[in-house]
């Protein structure tokens, strides 16, 4: 053993920490060292010492003065909520099922969840239509998220427009649109498509 | 012949409480929660000299010390619903009294003042009043002890922060590897390397005055 090794380990061996088989090679190291035989009876004595400190005592105006603190001080009022960790944990676990569920959304509607830009130009492959309707209306709609567009969902208070899925072609209404990402310049002033073709009615034999 | 018969009462006495000297720490919060207020002053009683001590080893400062202490026990009281009781109650004060000294000590880094501590340490040595001989112990001797204690509370103090606040709990509070690292918020392995450092760099300081 170093002596390097012997400093590293004393302070486990003062505390009886070291097995007997650690505690047997510090002693060897002891007696072949008159360094370390010298630090180990410095520190011992020392370390007695500042056991031995007389201990500070309180004031009396200190102890009178706490408990006069004491008397006026009343216990903090239980926490209502849950504890802290558990509701962040909470929030967490419902941010990714709320991604999970959306991505599983996109994945029904075609509409891929990373190519926002996109969505614009498929808009005759049918996608969405900015339409006024209530939250009640738009529950089950499905939600583009789209950066930039307002999402539907259950959140949206009563009144306030939304998205939801059309069957057709893109129709923007009088409604403010924004873009949804950065190469959809045609979007800036929308045309007028007029009224929405109607549907062909069903032939009847 | 009349008979006489004795009627030994019997009467049914519940179990008198322990004492609340006798009780455990847990026992008396269990006590103080159960509406008990007496056994709040008895945790007070148990700790304030100890955390007096603690504080004021690690910060050097005995008027500043009285008031932390003073902190620890409105905090303790306040939130002691907080506590769990599963939990050492002297880990949860300690880890409390830790961090208020650890925060007096940052603050006092950031604003740097000389205690009137350390004036008075050189005052002292001109400006003692005379004593009368004490036949106790022959002068010689008792400058010697005066001397010894003051260089072991230097000592002391001149160990880095984080490394008094370890020294002091185990030299002084006489608490394990684990409580250290519980009421230090640090980890096992660090406890025992920042002992064994601060332990050198106390035999370093002491021994000129010990060999």
């Amino acid at each position: 053993m170093t002596c390097g090794e012997f400093l590293a380990r004393h302070s486990e061996y003062l505390d009886e920490e070291l097995g007997a088989d650690g505690a047997a090679e510090m002693r060897r190291h002891i007696a072949g060292c008159a360094r370390c035989a010298r630090y180990d009876r410095v520190l011992r004595r020392g370390l007695e010492l500042v056991r031995g400190l007389e201990p500070v005592l309180p004031s009396t105006d200190g102890y009178v003065a706490l408990h006069e603190h004491l008397a006026r001080t009343t216990p903090a009022p239980p926490e209502t909520g849950a504890p802290r960790a558990p509701l962040a944990a909470t929030i967490a676990v419902a941010g990714v099922v709320a991604l999970v569920a959306w991505s599983a959304l996109f994945r029904a509607t075609g509409v891929p969840a990373t190519a926002a830009g996109e969505t614009v130009a498929r808009g005759s492959e049918g996608a969405s239509e900015f339409v006024a309707g209530t939250s009640s209306e738009l529950m089950a709609v499905s939600s583009p998220v789209l950066p930039g567009i307002d999402v539907v969902s259950p959140l949206i208070p009563p009144g306030r427009p939304g998205w939801r899925r059309a069957s057709a072609t893109l129709v923007p209404t009088s409604a403010r649109v924004r873009l949804p990402g950065p190469y959809t310049p045609l979007l800036l002033q929308p045309p007028e498509f007029g009224e929405r073709p109607a549907a062909p009615a069903p032939t009847s034999r | 012949m009349a008979e006489v018969m004795t009627v030994r009462a019997v009467s049914v006495v519940a179990p008198a409480a322990p004492r609340l000297k006798d009780v455990d720490d847990s026992g008396l919060v269990a006590r103080f929660m159960g509406g008990e207020k007496r056994a709040f002053s008895e945790l007070v009683t148990r700790y304030h000299v100890r955390l007096l001590n603690f504080i004021y080893r690690t910060i050097g400062d005995r008027d500043r010390a009285e008031d932390l202490v003073q902190e620890t026990f409105i905090r303790v009281y306040r939130h002691l619903h907080r506590f769990d009781q599963t939990k050492k109650f002297s880990t949860w004060v300690y880890t409390i009294a830790g961090n208020l000294a650890k925060n007096e000590l940052r603050n006092r880094s950031r604003n740097p003042l000389v205690l009137f501590q350390s004036l008075k340490s050189s005052w002292d040595a001109d400006h003692r009043p005379l004593e009368w001989e004490d036949n106790t112990y022959r002068p010689d001797d008792l400058f010697r002890k005066r001397h010894l204690k003051e260089t072991i509370d230097r000592a002391v103090a001149q160990l880095p922060d984080h490394h008094r606040v370890v020294f002091v709990l185990r030299e002084l509070e006489g608490k394990t590897y684990e409580e250290i690292a519980e009421i230090t918020g640090v980890n096992l392995g660090t406890v025992k390397s920042r002992l064994n450092r601060a332990r050198n760099n106390f035999a370093q300081i002491i021994e000129p005055m010990l060999d």
